[in-house]
């Protein structure tokens, strides 16, 4: 069993308002980590580190070991696609179709994967979707 | 062979070890900067850092929990022991004119961590949002709240609000002059109440 626990830290406000960055969407996440720490650029960093911990393996002749080739192959910067090795296209692809099977964090995505018709109670959670939906583009349309 | 890292998101736990980073020098009311001019970020890259350069990477594997919590515990570790240092030195590591730190008491081992942050956070966030009525509501309903899991939705559900017209409040919030310094932490220090 994973043991995610946290050394005991009693929540604060700002710990309740935004909640735990484990716990977030990523759309949550990235809003939050863009509002607090404004230009920075985590996969660069991750990145440098990586990178200057390859070198260290490679002076000693051996081979970064496998979480440092990954972090580098994760982060390394995608200009174009012409030159990218077909393992990594195929990963990127894998990425984008692959369902996603973790816990979620809106019940809408909970059906993506369901086989069958909906019954009652799913109808029900559907329409109490609609209404929100309806409701944030009401509250939209009466923004400036 | 397949690398057992590969789906591992690094960019993520950055990110989640940054913002709880700021929550543990928050916590402990150090202030950003500490240690002669090293911040968060620098422990986190000493982390990283860490990881990296340790063959196995410090022994991680996913029966150990997410890497997340994995290298969070380093990073708390870290930052208490930064800012324990910072406390009994009474000064930056790498200048010559700081104060020698008085022989810790019976009461105050050096072991022991920093005293918890005395700053009062809800006070000063409604003093921060002032007049504005919305968000009064959201931190009055943010203190109603556990904020574990899904807290947007549990917010929406004292509010009245949808989750994402929750999250565009706390979206504003985050705009309001001095909200974003107090959850980095940047004014704690000088906002004890």
């Amino acid at each position: 069993m994973p043991r995610d626990k946290q050394p005991e830290q009693e929540p604060d406000i700002l710990d309740k308002l935004f909640g735990d960055a484990a716990e977030l969407a990523d759309d949550e996440l990235d809003m939050l980590f863009a509002a607090l720490a404004p230009g920075a650029d985590p996969a660069a960093d991750i990145h440098a580190i990586a990178e200057a911990a390859a070198v260290k393996y490679r002076i000693q002749n051996k081979m970064p070991p496998d979480h440092v080739q990954a972090a580098i192959d994760a982060t390394r910067e995608i200009k174009t696609l012409d030159n990218v090795a077909p393992s990594k296209l195929r990963q990127i692809v894998d990425a984008i179709k692959s369902p996603f099977t973790g816990a979620v964090s809106d019940p809408a995505y909970a059906y993506r994967n369901r086989d069958g018709e909906l019954d009652n109670d799913d109808q029900a959670i559907v329409d109490d979707l609609t209404d929100e939906l309806q409701k944030d583009w009401d509250d939209e349309e009466k923004e400036p | 062979m397949v690398n057992r890292f590969q789906n591992v998101d690094f960019v993520r736990a950055y990110k989640v070890l940054s913002l709880r980073a700021m929550g543990i020098v928050r916590h402990y009311g150090g202030p950003d900067t500490f240690d002669g001019g090293f911040d968060y970020e620098d422990v986190l890259g000493e982390v990283f850092h860490e990881f990296f350069n340790s063959p196995d990477g410090l022994g991680w594997k996913e029966s150990k929990g997410s890497i997340e919590a994995f290298l969070g515990k380093i990073l708390h570790n870290k930052i208490v022991d930064h800012l324990r240092r910072q406390k009994h030195l009474g000064g930056p590591l790498d200048d010559d004119s700081r104060t020698v730190a008085p022989p810790a008491s019976k009461n105050s081992p050096q072991g022991v961590a920093p005293a918890r942050a005395k700053t009062d956070f809800t006070a000063k966030l409604y003093t921060l949002v002032g007049d504005d009525s919305p968000l009064k509501d959201l931190i009055v309903a943010a203190e109603m709240i556990s904020g574990s899991h899904n807290v947007n939705q549990e917010l929406g559900e004292i509010l009245d609000k949808t989750p994402h017209q929750v999250s565009k409040l706390k979206d504003r919030l985050l705009k309001k002059e001095g909200v974003r310094e107090l959850y980095a932490s940047r004014q704690a220090a000088r906002t004890r109440a």
